[in-house]
């Protein structure tokens, strides 16, 4: 059994806006081991990225955001840490990149000054000792050129590039987890390739346990060991990768695995599509939350929320009152 | 609700300001201080109490101020005043930087200033000016026969009242100090005309004369006799001048009167401060950063009346006044004239514009009644009428009947507007028809002189002239074109007469004929001006301006 | 960069050309004339036409337009009619005035609106955010001469902090009865433009604020403060720098009103006298310059946008 690096427990984020208070992510609990790679998956709006940035605590606590439950993170709890100490973690021990590359450099700083700060925050290094790391790690994440690139803009360079570049930023300090919220979407498919196997290379080589938020499942199948699904807020199935693609349990999920085209089998079967659509925050239904959309739903699922049970296959957990029924109904079909 | 409480917080804040701003005591009951010096004029005599002899604040003693600041309310565009006819300009130069062969006393006579005397032949058709001996000008020169000649003969060039009274007749050199004028007819009141024109006669060094602009005319420096001399003019700020150490006063100490007489030029310099906005002179009086100010917002006079810490002078305003353009449209009928007349309550009139009796006079004599020579009340059972079916029925004879009257005023003078808009309102009431004009200052100008074809009649000011002639309205060559042949014949025969008690007669006369007949004008009524000065200060006069020359103003 | 100011500079004669005949034919279409402002109100009909003639007023105005314009290129701006100092001296006397009081004001409604503005964005719905948002309404619904007066009657007429108006040049009087007799009017005229420099400031700083690349640094482990300084500030910056030379030449013409409130010989007093009384050159030579003035400060903020924004590079 591999040491779990974080632990997240009952994590719920809620915002307050205009509307009143709205819970984002709802009793949220997972793990990640260390050196692991972790498939948070869901459509969008069910809560990954919320769940990745409430990790960072990235939410202003001020205004906006609170967060309840715990995020042990070797062995400390993030939620407790005083604002100056998560300032450490931040990019530091765990690190992020996001999915618009574009958006998230800053347009007025060049490559080089992005790269360089956490290394000058963290490690306190002299500006040229930082430049000197800076060109290396430019290197590492597969930029050509790099005592070239570090001196541009990020408008100067291409999308793969600017998601290199992200890379690099988060890998400065060499993190011992990375959260990457849906680093491949913003790119064409080629690119998308060469940048997971990027993260898939750089997980090897430092051990750095990585959280894989993305709602390609495709992705998921290829690089997790583990995979977790979120539906509005919550996780409903959790399973090792395998199980989740041989046996899911939860309807949604086996609705998410339907969608994928094959390759193999009738192509001119339509692609399965989930009825309906994520319900809005403010709209959340009472008992089961996937009840509007779910074809096997019942009255009792209407009226009582299913808790996330342990199916007795090791380390699959499943939130549906049906999965018994359902999986020999299926099976049995 | 937002909104609502930054307006509710302003209004407070506007309220508290403006109450605080007002200041003042306010318990004592409105009272006017009178000068101290000699130069009361008989208006204030007649409006208040002057605390007679010589002034509370001269007993105070002490040290005066080395300098003063008076306000004036626009930029000169020169000050050769021997050309321009711009009141600002005299307000600073006339009898402070220039000097004239003869200027006026108080009781709107000439008193030779810088003659010693004047000889006129019986038959008024010869003039000789002994010039005072001595006199220099500011850049040092001794003032002679030449500089006077050269003054006198460009001031008549520039004034076109003057050459219609000489003539062909020029200023010619006797000696070096005694310069005389011949004219082919008799002139009675060319000492007048000299005293009190609207070009003033100041007298320059011949040499500042000949370095003038040839394009404009304007001299280039301002260098005259008088006590005070030009140190610095910074354009829109002010216009500084310096005591004239080289003056010889002339006369008696303590006799000066109006603007003549034994200058003293106590205060060493005095400024006078171009101020634009009439909120910020009522500020700047109350911070003490300027000492006197006149024609200020008559809304504020109680204010500073009612302030130990300032008093309120008054002298003769101006009157004001609907001139007909006699050139050209339905005005040239003298029956649209008199209906014009008849249909005006000038009292409504003059209200509209100065809110207050106390502020303004209202008979029919064109003199003012303080010229006590010419001042008559005939003719005036047609002054202030207010009979519009009168005005009816003469408007309906006319042969312009039914035309609309046009009157052209200035926007830029908030009293002629409002008198302007009551106008319309009588006209219109007495069912003739009648249309404003409105435009800015130098359109109305424009058009005044320039296209008579556009209006009727137009509204403006005079201020007190020495005799009857001098009344620009009355001018056949200036805006309003009097070109009455009776009026003419009149005017000359006054000017030419001889004898003063016949020219009066042939006034009064006149002024008959033209209430009940010609009506080249309707004179609305007469103004008062005030000034607001510092109560410390002694021997600061207002006749037609503030009179610096005497004035000290004690801390 | 130098071909590009130099191209920017030439395209700058075609428009002072074109501003030249509308001012030209604006000025001399309007009735009225220096002649009689000269002569003032009582004098006669006959004496106005005598001096329009020695003038060349009565000259037709194409052949009056091509004689400035030829002065003009010869670098003689014309003459005044009334001031009786070269062109460029007049233009310099009160341009000087009115540049002291723009800056000034310009200095109120940036060195103080956009910290203000910081402020405002960072501790947004708190106490201070609401006062700077309420001082910041009173600012733009408020007219500078209101405002002016109010100065006027709180602090020179009560408190006797400043003078109720004028002005002191550095040169003679020193610099500081220079910002004394300027601090009232340059509050008057700075507060509106400050007032939406606040505004701007704490939205552009919230908008940026909600950007992801604020978002990154945050994960990246910046402090607070070095994220609205840092990463926010150059950024929030770029819509501002846009805006602030309109403020300029916002408060360039705001100073009229200000001016004469404040009894300050600018270049407003200046433009408004010289329309009074038909100064038909000084009019023209105004005008001119504050084209050019516009011009060159358009110029100006792309240049700083250029400095400011990578992203804006200003083509060869």
């Amino acid at each position: 059994m591999s040491e779990k690096i974080l632990e997240i427990e009952n994590l719920s984020t809620s915002f307050k806006t205009e509307r009143g208070v709205m819970k984002a992510v709802d009793g949220v609990s997972f793990y990640v081991n260390k050196g692991e790679v972790l498939g948070l998956v869901g459509e969008s709006g069910c809560g990954k990225s919320v769940t990745s940035q409430s990790i960072l605590r990235l939410y202003d606590e001020k205004y906006l955001a609170s967060y309840e439950g715990e995020i042990r993170f070797n062995g400390k709890d993030l939620l407790a840490l005083p604002e100056r100490e998560m300032r450490r973690i931040r990019g530091h021990e765990i690190s992020m990149i996001f999915q618009d590359a574009l958006s998230s450099l800053n347009p007025v700083f060049t490559v080089g000054d992005q790269i360089t700060e956490p290394l000058r925050i963290h490690q306190k290094l002299s500006k040229s000792a930082a430049r000197s790391r800076a060109i290396e790690i430019l290197s590492l994440v597969g930029i050509p050129s790099p005592e070239k690139r570090i001196d541009q803009y990020p408008h100067e360079l291409s999308g793969g590039m600017r998601q290199r570049v992200m890379i690099a930023i988060a890998l400065a300090c060499r993190p011992k987890l990375l959260i990457a919220d849906e680093p491949t979407t913003a790119l064409d498919v080629t690119i998308q390739a060469q940048i997971i196997d990027l993260i898939m290379s750089l997980n090897k080589k430092f051990d750095m346990g990585v959280i894989l938020i993305t709602h390609d499942l495709a992705v998921v199948a290829e690089t997790c060991s583990r995979v977790a699904v979120m539906y509005l807020g919550q996780i409903v199935e959790e399973a090792d990768v395998c199980r989740i693609f041989d046996a899911p349990r939860h309807p949604y999920t086996r609705g998410l695995i339907n969608s994928i085209p094959r390759m193999s089998g009738e192509r001119a079967k339509r692609l399965y599509m989930i009825p309906g659509t994520v319900p809005l925050l403010n709209q959340i239904p009472d008992g089961c939350r996937f009840a509007p959309r779910c074809p096997y739903a019942t009255e009792s699922c209407r009226t009582a929320m299913p808790e996330l049970t342990e199916t007795g296959e090791p380390g699959h957990r499943v939130r549906c009152f049906r999965y018994r029924e359902l999986t020999e109904e299926v099976s049995g079909a | 609700m937002k909104k609502r409480a930054v307006s509710a917080v302003l209004a407070v804040v506007l309220a508290a300001s403006l109450m605080t701003g007002c200041g003042g005591s306010g318990n004592s009951a409105p009272e006017t201080q009178a000068a101290g010096g000699s130069q009361e004029t008989e208006a204030q005599a007649e409006t208040e109490k002057p605390d007679d002899g010589a002034g509370t604040a001269a007993e105070q003693g002490g040290d005066f101020k080395d300098e003063i600041h008076i306000v004036i309310d626009s930029n000169p565009s020169s000050l050769d005043i021997a050309v321009t006819t711009e009141d600002v300009a005299a307000n600073v130069a006339q009898g402070t930087i220039f000097e004239q062969l003869v200027a006026i006393d108080d009781q709107y006579m000439p008193v030779p200033e810088l003659a010693e005397k004047v000889d006129i032949s019986d038959d008024t058709t010869e003039y000789t000016y002994h010039l005072r001996q001595g006199v220099k000008f500011h850049n040092g020169e001794e003032m002679k026969a030449d500089d006077v000649v050269a003054s006198m003969n460009r001031w008549i060039e520039a004034a076109s009242n003057a050459q219609a009274m000489v003539g062909d007749a020029r200023f010619e050199k006797v000696d070096d100090y005694t310069v005389k004028i011949k004219m082919a007819a008799p002139c009675a009141y060319l000492n007048e005309l000299i005293a009190g024109l609207g070009n003033r006669a100041a007298i320059m060094p011949k040499s500042v004369i000949d370095a003038a602009d040839p394009d404009t005319g304007l001299v280039k420096e301002y260098i005259g006799t008088g006590p005070y001399m030009l140190d610095e003019w910074e354009q829109d700020q002010y216009i500084k001048l310096v005591k004239f150490e080289d003056y010889q006063p002339y006369g008696t100490d303590g006799d000066y009167s109006a603007w003549v007489g034994y200058k003293h030029a106590y205060t060493p310099t005095v400024y006078y401060d171009i101020v634009v906005d009439s909120s910020t002179v009522i500020a700047g009086l109350q911070t003490g950063e300027y000492d006197a100010a006149f024609d200020i917002n008559y809304d504020n006079i109680d204010m500073f009346r009612n302030d130990e810490n300032f008093k309120v002078e008054q002298t003769l305003g101006e009157e004001a006044m609907l001139i007909f353009n006699k050139k050209e449209g339905m005005a040239t009928d003298e029956k649209i004239r008199q209906a014009v007349q008849a249909a005006l309550n000038c009292d409504d009139i003059m209200m509209a514009a100065y809110s207050r009796p106390e502020f303004y006079e209202l008979y029919g004599s064109y003199m003012f009644k303080e010229q006590s020579d010419w001042y008559t009340e005939e003719g005036s059972e047609y002054f202030n009428e207010n009979d519009p079916e009168r005005a009816k029925q003469l408007y309906d004879e006319s042969e312009y009947s039914g035309e609309t009257f046009k009157v052209l005023v200035a926007s830029d003078s908030p009293d002629f507007f409002s008198m302007a808009v009551v106008v319309q309102n009588q006209l219109e009431a007495a069912g003739i028809p009648c249309e404003l004009l409105t435009y800015d200052w130098s359109t109305f100008v424009d058009i005044r002189n320039n296209e008579p074809d556009q209006y009727n009649a137009f509204i403006t000011s005079f201020a007190p002239k020495v005799i009857p002639t001098m009344n620009l309205y009355l001018s056949s060559d200036w805006a309003g074109w009097c070109t009455d042949e009776r009026i003419q014949e009149g005017l000359v025969s006054i000017n030419t007469d001889t004898s003063k008690d016949n020219a009066v007669a042939t006034w009064v006369d006149l002024q008959k004929y033209m209430l009940e007949t010609s009506v080249p004008v309707v004179k609305f009524g007469s103004t008062i001006r005030f000034m607001v000065c510092k109560s410390g200060f002694d021997g600061l006069g207002f006749f037609e301006r503030p009179l610096v020359v005497n004035a000290r103003l004690y801390e | 960069m130098k071909k590009y100011i130099i191209r920017r500079l030439l395209a700058l004669i075609p428009t002072l050309f074109v501003v030249s005949i509308v001012i030209f034919s604006i000025i001399h279409m309007t009735p009225g004339d220096p002649a009689a402002m000269i002569l003032g109100d009582k004098a006669s009909v006959e004496d106005i036409e005598a001096l329009r003639e020695a003038m060349g007023l009565n000259d037709p105005l194409p052949v009056q337009y091509i004689n400035w314009v030829t002065g003009v290129f010869h670098g003689d701006l014309g003459q005044s009619v009334f001031i009786d100092e070269p062109m460029t001296q007049i233009l310099k006397e009160y341009m000087a005035p009115t540049f002291s009081l723009t800056i000034y004001a310009m200095i109120i409604s940036t060195v103080l609106a956009i910290p203000l503005g910081v402020i405002a964005a960072k501790k947004r719905g708190s106490f201070t955010d609401q006062g700077i948002s309420f001082l910041s309404m009173i600012g733009i619904s408020m007219p500078s001469f209101l405002l002016g007066l109010l100065l006027i009657l709180g602090f020179a007429v009560q408190l006797r902090w400043f003078p109720v108006g004028g002005y002191k040049t550095i040169a003679k009087d020193g610099l500081i009865a220079h910002i004394r007799y300027l601090t009232l009017p340059a509050l008057a005229l700075g507060f509106m433009e400050a007032a939406l420099i606040i505004r701007l400031t704490r939205s552009s700083v919230l908008e940026v604020l909600a950007s992801d690349y604020v978002k990154m640094a945050k994960a990246k482990g910046v402090s607070e403060f070095a994220l609205i300084m840092k990463h926010a500030f150059k950024n929030a910056l770029i819509p501002i720098l846009t805006v602030l030379g309109q403020t300029f030449m916002a408060l360039l013409a705001g100073a009229a009103i200000v001016e004469s409130v404040f009894n300050i010989p600018g270049i407003g007093r200046l433009t408004v006298n010289s329309v009074n009384r038909r100064d038909y050159e000084v009019i023209q030579a105004v005008v001119l310059m504050v084209s050019l003035i516009n011009v060159v400060m358009c110029l100006a903020v792309d240049l700083l946008y250029g400095l400011v924004d990578p992203r804006v590079r200003l083509e060869d």
